[in-house]
């Protein structure tokens, strides 16, 4: 009898251990997915429920701490995140929720001392600027923080030039019965499209200064310079700057921004670029952000003023982050019109969709996506070819991001582009592979 | 004899429940360890002393130490928590089995030195005292820090509610504004409230306040973190916008097309493909 009843017991030992092991665990589930998904007040109950049985485990500690901060109860969430912090010292999230908690209090001293650690970890630039604004109404931390980065790197381009491959083109104008034009419009061989090895370099610098707990000031410059080791034209050199005034409020924040860009191919002014834009962003606690954005262009070519045009865009985003997937959807309307009579072939009106998706592998690695799709409508007849464009712009990447160290990092990507329009000449497909190395500050 | 036989197994039995009941009466339960960093060990009259881990209980009557570089927090029974800094020493004296929160509460609490950091519990607050060696304390729904130096000198800081503070050497103070300290020296009675002494602050910062020195924001699940922290729970707690970052170009957001931000056209030539 023994016999048999020995193995039994300890099956329903196990078997019973791993049943309250897997009830534990779940309880925790369900707690973390209430408060993903917004209902902190079931969550804030749960939470004191499994109090008795679960404090002390970091987790729960982790998860009872951010509720706690929630409910407003920032003593009880001291307690919790300090001791996620001791336990797990590399927790850094467990000890941005403890500066804010310790901020609440009032004890700004050792809200500045974790804040301090939180800006050191290289966070990402939300925290980032949330730490700063912090620090800023404490008066620990006006002068703003300047990040900025340098690449260089190497690629190849099959169409410097973005034109079509073909030798040939039919010709829109050709009518077959009556067969007064050519079928074909034969292109010179001069004017085809180009492919060549570059390299390049490019910099930027960001500035964000608070003025308050709310708002802050942001600046940014941006230079890229890229060289065709195998065409002579083409050769691009981009400045781009902007200034932004950026307001918070609450989980909103409202962004004012106008940009200035001059790009010079060939070491001749191409194309000078003047934004004013406003932005907002909005999170919900399902994990989604929200945003949305306006844009007003002016857009000028100094040597072919007829390209010149006003750009009214608008848009809307949503983000969503599910544990290393990142995941952003959009959608864009807009509407150019020309700033000189006789430009109307080069004003388009146009709607987009785009998906960026970036998934980390751990260990440095990470590889991303991206998918835009925009078709346009032109307001003119071009005049030569006497027919109002159409265009469907497809522009598809796959990259690969590998941190080697802190501030290093090496970016390899394959870009491929296929502008199709309903006029031949303007159809191309253009593909890009660069690689290129990266040092942040 | 044979009486004493055949009754053996109920006096045995008897025996060792009564054992066993006066052990219970003299190790009731007061509260419960809920971190210990460092070493802090817990020892009732008369028995030998335990070192204390997590989850272990502490008893009425316990004393408890911690060594230097440690530190202990636990939950009493009524819900009232306890941190205990380094060097401390802190006594159990009395604390109600069932914290109705009436008149039959009491909870006696001793701190002979070092410091500690308390929110209380549901205890009813007219039975609740914390002695050192040179004042009692009383409260009224509260937060509070104390600190007891070597020579006795005892400064109590209010953190919220209201504490009462008696000099054992007569005199008193209400402390009812946050942030501010009475301090008792021995001999004297407790001064007006005022600013903290820096050391004494410096003291109770430390306690479970310790920073790493050089920490990486990590993704879930890396470097150290056993379970998952990151976006998608912390900003339960955001009061900024997350995740809208611009081109990447800042600590923490990858280069490239994985760091557009959902309104930067311009990056990755995006919306204007002269600008590449």
């Amino acid at each position: 009898m023994e016999k048999f009843l020995k193995p039994l017991v300890i099956a329903l030992a196990i078997t019973t251990g791993s049943v309250a092991v897997a009830a534990g665990n779940s309880d925790l589930e369900t707690l973390r997915n209430r408060m993903t998904s917004g209902d902190t007040q079931a969550a804030w109950k749960q939470a004191q429920q499994m109090r008795g049985q679960w404090e002390s485990d970091p987790e729960f500690d982790y998860l009872y701490g951010l509720l706690a901060y929630d409910q407003g109860m920032y003593n009880d969430a001291q307690f919790s995140l300090e001791r996620v912090t001791v336990a797990e010292p590399g927790n850094v999230q467990a000890r941005l929720a403890l500066a804010k908690s310790y901020y609440k209090l009032g004890d700004e001293h050792s809200a500045a001392r974790h804040f301090e650690v939180v800006k050191k970890s290289n966070p990402p630039a939300n925290v980032m600027r949330d730490v700063n604004h912090y620090m800023a109404e404490m008066g620990h931390s006006r002068s703003g923080s300047l990040t900025g980065f340098v690449e260089a790197g190497l690629g190849h381009d099959d169409n410097v030039n973005s034109t079509t491959g073909d030798s040939s083109i039919a010709n829109p104008s050709y009518n077959p019965l009556l067969a007064t034009s050519d079928p074909l419009i034969l292109l010179s061989p001069d004017s085809g499209r180009e492919s060549s090895n570059y390299n390049f370099l490019q910099g930027g610098l960001d500035y964000y200064q608070p003025l308050d707990s709310d708002t802050g000031i942001e600046a940014s410059g941006r230079v890229g310079m890229r060289h065709n080791f195998d065409s002579n034209d083409y050769d691009n050199n981009l400045y781009r700057g902007s200034v932004s005034v950026v307001q918070a409020i609450g989980k909103d924040q409202l962004r004012g921004t106008f940009t200035a860009l001059n790009n010079r191919t060939s070491d001749s002014d191409n194309q000078n670029y003047y934004s004013l834009s406003a932005d907002w962003t909005h999170y919900t606690y399902g994990g989604w952000s929200l945003s949305s954005a306006v844009f007003f262009n002016e857009i000028f070519y100094p040597d072919d003023d007829l390209r010149d045009i006003y750009q009214y865009i608008g848009n809307f985003a949503a983000q969503r982050r599910f544990g290393r997937l990142s995941n952003t959807f959009g959608l864009i309307i807009g509407d150019e019109s020309a700033r000189n009579n006789g430009g109307d072939q080069n004003a388009r009106s146009f709607t987009g969709a785009y998906y960026d998706v970036n998934y980390d592998l751990s260990g440095g690695h990470l590889v991303y996506g991206q998918i835009y799709y925009q078709d346009a409508h032109y307001d003119g007849a071009d005049p030569f070819f006497n027919q109002t464009q159409d265009t469907q712009f497809g522009q598809y990447t796959l990259g690969w991001d590998w941190h080697l160290s802190k501030p290093l990092r090496l970016r390899t990507e394959v870009i491929y582009g296929n502008n199709d329009s309903d006029i031949d000449y303007y159809s191309y497909e253009r593909t890009r592979v660069q690689t290129g190395l990266r040092y942040s500050f | 004899m044979k009486l004493l036989k055949r009754y053996s197994v109920l006096v045995s039995a008897l025996l060792l429940g009564g054992m066993a009941f006066a052990l219970q009466a003299a190790n009731r339960p007061a509260g419960v360890v809920l971190l210990v960093s460092g070493q802090a060990n817990a020892q009732v009259t008369g028995e030998p002393a335990r070192a204390l881990n997590r989850r272990a209980e502490i008893y009425v009557g316990d004393r408890i130490n911690t060594s230097a570089d440690s530190q202990l927090q636990l939950r009493m029974k009524d819900g009232a928590m306890i941190a205990l800094g380094a060097n401390a020493e802190f006594t159990v004296k009395a604390y109600s089995d069932d914290a109705a929160g009436d008149k039959k509460d009491e909870a006696v609490l001793s701190l002979v030195k070092g410091g500690l950091r308390t929110i209380s519990g549901q205890i009813d607050k007219s039975a609740y005292s914390l002695e050192t060696p040179t004042a009692t304390l009383g409260i009224r729904g509260t937060v509070f820090d104390v600190f007891v130096k070597a020579d006795g000198t005892t400064v109590v800081i209010l953190r919220d509610g209201v504490v009462m503070v008696n000099g054992e050497s007569g005199g008193s103070q209400q402390l009812t504004k946050p942030g501010l300290a009475s301090v008792i020296q021995p001999g004297k009675a407790p001064t007006e409230p005022a600013t903290p002494p820096e050391d004494v602050l410096d003291y109770l910062r430390g306690i479970l306040g310790g920073l790493p020195d050089d920490v990486t924001w990590q993704a879930d699940g890396e470097g150290g973190i056993t379970f998952k922290a990151g976006e998608d729970i912390i900003n339960i707690i955001n009061d900024y916008p997350p995740g809208m970052t611009g081109d990447g170009d800042v600590p923490g957001v990858p280069a490239g097309g994985a760091s557009c931000g959902p309104n930067d056209f311009s990056c990755q030539c995006r919306l204007n493909p002269y600008g590449c």
